[in-house]
């Protein structure tokens, strides 16, 4: 393998490392947000109708 | 007849087949168990990988041979010993690590991957280097992924690419893991300013109960889907970390973080250093090979630390840089030397838990590294 084969290799093999670990941000991201709502909304569901 | 028997005994014994090579070796493996045993490096490692090691280069004992004649009984270790080359020890291991580890810091706060991926950018140098010193393309990404600071990492993708190096790969990463304290802080106080250092970190939010659970679910599906050959790795990641979270499987839990991993630990140690025979290890890629681990160990550090000081400017002065070296996985010894530069320079900061965030997230980039290469190269 020559020189410029072998930085063009890292260089792919790293920017697959960001793609990867940047979209794994973005899901932890949206169920994050999606878990946090749903879990406010059962905390105002408890809060209006205590159960007895 | 008394005295001939006694010559007999002598000529058959271990000490007529030493050779220089087994005993250097025998000298290595007692430096490694005194740095084990009195410095305290790794000990629960370097002790049995230096025992393996002495014991490998004890002649005559046969212990790593494969089966052979009438009895096709091989050796001990050659039976221990497949579990690391059939990839079965480091998944275990990361089944222990899964259990063993909170990713509510990475869930926090999960700009935290940035860095984990950023303490990925040794494996590209030491990659590029062993390409120019000669090394081909496989032995290159085993000896690269040294720079990712996660051993069973290590030894998995190298008993896939490059077996003839596992013993100097896996001594090389397991000792510079020992040797973070000492490596890390001076590029940390090179690369950061007095005043980046002294930044306090706001207040974490809390992280409920359901996101710990999804997140093992999430993070292996999408892992798994985009990179199949890491599914050893983060599957077995994920499922401890599942027991821990889900709060409904202790017992499973409990076994993983202490009884397995220990077990496997014995079994891996100790056959990784029964592979460092004298005349496979004494030679002089293995040196290039320490040189290019220590290579790869800094630039991932100075990867973690500048992706650190960006996201500092990004955040205008929010996020303490000093937490971007954590990233080169080494839970948790890589976030306690975030957390002591973090206390040197303001004895009221405390970095340790925000350190934990790219600490943990480092282990999934390097599994993801690892399977990168094991997709190009395997």
């Amino acid at each position: 393998m020559s020189l410029f084969q072998s930085i063009s290799t890292a260089l792919f093999c790293i920017s697959v490392v960001f793609l990867v670990l940047v979209l794994l941000w973005i899901i932890v991201r949206l169920f994050s947000v999606l878990i946090r709502r749903l879990e406010k909304q059962d905390r105002a569901a408890t809060a209006k109708h205590p159960k007895s | 007849m008394f005295i001939e028997a006694l010559i007999k005994l002598w000529n058959d014994s271990g000490f007529m087949a030493l050779t220089w090579q087994s005993l250097v070796m025998m000298v290595i493996s007692g430096v490694l168990i005194y740095l084990a045993i009195a410095k305290k490096f790794e000990p629960l490692l370097l002790l049995p990988i230096a025992f393996g090691m002495l014991l490998a280069n004890l002649p005559l004992t046969d212990l790593m041979s494969e089966p052979s004649g009438s009895s096709g009984v091989g050796g001990l270790l050659y039976y221990l010993y497949l579990g690391v080359k059939k990839g079965v020890y480091p998944s275990l291991i990361f089944l222990g690590i899964g259990a063993m580890t909170d990713f509510g810091p990475l869930l926090a706060r999960p700009s935290s991957l940035l860095m984990g991926a950023g303490a990925q950018f040794g494996i590209a140098v030491a990659f590029v280097v062993s390409i120019a010193l000669g090394f081909t393309p496989s032995e290159a990404s085993s000896i690269g992924i040294i720079g990712g600071a996660d051993g069973p990492t290590a030894i998995y993708l190298t008993t896939r690419l490059a077996p003839h190096l596992l013993a100097p790969i896996a001594i090389a990463a397991y000792s510079y893991m020992a040797l973070i304290p000492l490596i890390q802080p001076p590029i940390m106080r090179l690369l950061t300013t007095e005043k980046e250092r002294k930044i306090k970190m706001k207040q974490m939010r809390p992280v409920s109960k359901l996101e710990k659970i999804c997140f093992p679910i999430v993070v292996s599906v999408l892992c798994i889907l985009l990179l199949p050959s890491v599914a050893p790795l983060i599957g077995m990641l994920m499922l401890g970390n599942l027991f821990r979270e889900s709060g409904v499987a202790e017992r499973l839990s409990d076994t993983a973080q202490n009884a397995l991993i220990n077990i496997v630990t014995i079994f891996l140690g100790l056959t990784v250093g029964a592979t460092a025979a004298g005349a496979e290890f004494l030679k002089p890629e293995t040196l290039k090979i320490i040189a290019l681990g220590l290579i790869a160990f800094m630039f991932s550090t100075v990867g973690g630390l500048l992706i650190g000081k960006i996201m500092c400017w990004a955040t205008k002065g929010k996020i303490n840089p000093l937490i971007g070296s954590a990233g080169v996985s080494a839970v948790p010894m890589a976030a306690r030397v975030s957390q002591i530069e973090g206390q040197k320079a303001n004895p009221g900061n405390y970095l340790l838990m925000y350190a934990m965030g790219p600490n943990v997230a480092g282990v999934i980039g390097s599994a993801v590294a690892a399977g990168i290469l094991l997709s190009l190269f395997g």
